[in-house]
């Protein structure tokens, strides 16, 4: 049987997962080969609804990894990943409202997970007009008008 | 109570992000994205802009897994004289040249290499590609085009004293390197004057930066003229050349020193002109000499391991895979390799071949185009850069 790792949420609630699964991500894979992991890991910045859906997230990549593993054969020469199950999963994932998907890129950055910060960016970013950004990420404009049709002429291929 | 929990649904107003991860975000969009997101804020504008965002973006783009690019030059011939003109000012005459860029549709084995973009009036027979930037010459003047972001800086002409002469026979030549340590794009230029009796060449440099201007850099050693393109490997641009008393050499020139010199090419490597290729191989120059390929599948691998000295490869093209060079002559093959593959490309054909000089494995790619190629074209091949560069080009 396998190793069990347990996490703490920010809500005080324990998560029970494989050591592979919390392999998945790097600040845990330190703690874990630090050897301090004992009694659980409290994330005091994560909380229940983000962890349980980081879980999910890493243990599907851990088996897709398994996965890829037994039929390594299928590998091409660029390396490039045919699998578009996974991919499809990725985006299933991550059709969720924006307080959790900005929750989960932050743990994912806390955690140290590349694939689900990346996923979590893209998303988030995704179809953004500069005045969406701005709300968002609460950006005050500091242009002038005229400032900002400057920037706006010198790139005008990127509005298209 | 209830309605302030509604508007905060409707309108979700993110937790304040640190500034790394707001970087770490902007990393991961697409380059049209960023240079929308210009519009946002200064702050932001000043960042994509930023040399240390520029370099991280260009890092994170190139370690993405990514099919094969090419970008193959289209020229006319009466558009060739263009490209190797020897008008002062931009002659506008730019005949019918294009550049095209191909993308390997899929990683499958039947994949094959479709249109992408056309860029009109760009490339030539000495365009280089370097960190995601593309350097081509037009009318004796350094063009720099910059793919992810559109844009384009011609180069101020350099102040030679060779253009002033009336003599014909006068040839200028760029190369494009980086330095990594002082992070400075420089451009090498050379220009040759060939008498009946004597060569003449005359160095500059000139550093892509606001104030930028040629630089003339003294080499006393023999005059010589570049052959082909060169390559930029850790700062040091290095160039196949030949001269009056030396059929070919090799030449290197520092990008931090700015300081030419010489190394002697090895022997029983083919005419530099004829079918030998210049070509990055593991991170090293080294030469691809297939004059043999056709006839006895065997080409020559020569690297230059420590800066003097070259080891030597042979490499035999499988027999199941030797009906695909049946139609090459030396004469129609343009070779352009990227690490451990080399481009072998036929003239006015639809399709190349990728020679994988590690596992010595040849495979076929079938380029998807409308219109049949053009005969009265000369065709020419870069391998294109994994990374994207937003770098803001300015002189």
């Amino acid at each position: 049987m396998s190793k069990k790792i347990i996490f703490e949420s920010s809500e005080g609630e324990s998560f029970e997962v494989d050591e592979a699964v919390a392999l998945e991500c790097q600040t845990i894979k330190n703690m874990i080969e630090d050897d301090c992991t004992d009694g659980g890991i409290p994330l005091a910045n994560v909380n229940s609804a983000t962890l349980t859906k980081v879980i999910d997230y890493c243990k599907k990549h851990v088996e897709a990894a398994a996965a890829a593993e037994a039929n390594a054969g299928d590998k091409d020469i660029y390396g490039a990943n045919k699998d578009i199950e996974l991919k499809t999963w990725d985006e299933e994932f991550v059709k969720v409202d924006q307080p959790l998907l900005f929750d989960l890129m932050l743990a994912a950055n806390f955690l140290i997970i590349p694939g689900l910060l990346d996923l979590t960016c893209k998303t988030m970013m995704r179809g953004k007009t500069v005045l969406q950004i701005r709300e968002i990420f609460h950006i005050k404009k500091d242009y002038t008008d005229a400032e900002e049709a400057e920037v706006r002429k010198e790139n005008a291929w990127a509005f298209e | 109570m209830v309605k302030y929990r509604l508007r905060r649904r409707a309108d979700f107003v993110a937790p304040e992000i640190p500034f790394d991860l707001m970087i770490e975000i902007l990393t991961r969009l697409p380059a049209k994205s960023l240079m929308r997101f210009r519009c946002v804020s200064k702050l932001w504008s000043c960042l994509i802009r930023s040399r240390y965002f520029t370099n991280l973006y260009l890092t994170v783009s190139s370690s993405r897994p990514q099919l094969l690019g090419l970008y193959m030059s289209l020229i006319s011939v009466h558009s060739v004289r263009h490209f190797k003109c020897d008008s002062m000012e931009l002659c506008h005459n730019r005949g019918n040249s294009d550049l095209l860029s191909l993308r390997l549709s899929s990683s499958f084995a039947e994949s094959s290499l479709e249109l992408d973009l056309t860029f009109p009036g760009m490339g030539g027979d000495r365009m280089v590609v370097l960190r995601g930037l593309i350097l081509y010459t037009i009318c004796r003047k350094a063009c720099i085009y910059n793919p992810t972001t559109r844009q384009s800086l011609i180069l101020p002409a350099v102040k030679s004293d060779i253009f002033a002469q009336q003599e014909p026979n006068k040839r200028v030549y760029y190369f494009f390197g980086h330095d990594p340590i002082q992070d400075q794009y420089k451009i090498v230029c050379i220009v040759v004057l060939g008498s009946k009796y004597r060569l003449t060449s005359e160095f500059w440099v000139f550093i892509v930066e606001p104030g930028g201007f040629w630089k003339r850099i003294k080499h006393d050693d023999q005059a010589h003229i570049p052959i082909g393109q060169g390559l930029c490997i850790n700062g040091v641009i290095y160039y196949l050349a030949f001269s009056n008393t030396c059929r070919d050499t090799l030449y290197c020139f520092d990008g931090r020193s700015e300081k030419f010199h010489k190394i002697q090419a090895p022997h029983g490597v083919s005419n530099f002109c004829v079918s030998v290729s210049f070509i990055e191989h593991r991170g090293k120059p080294a030469l691809f000499d297939y004059l043999n390929i056709r006839e006895t599948g065997v080409s020559e691998l020569w690297v230059l391991e420590d800066g003097v000295t070259w080891s030597r490869k042979s490499l035999v093209v499988k027999p199941c895979q030797r009906h695909l060079v049946d139609d090459f002559s030396f004469m129609t093959v343009m070779v352009h390799g990227q690490n451990n593959e080399v481009i072998l490309a036929l003239r006015n054909t639809c399709y190349l071949l990728c020679y994988d000089l590690i596992n010595n494995d040849l495979r076929k790619v079938n380029i998807n185009r409308e219109s049949p190629p053009d005969q009265r074209r000369y065709v020419y091949v870069n391998v294109m850069d994994t990374g994207e560069n937003i770098l803001y080009l300015e002189t």
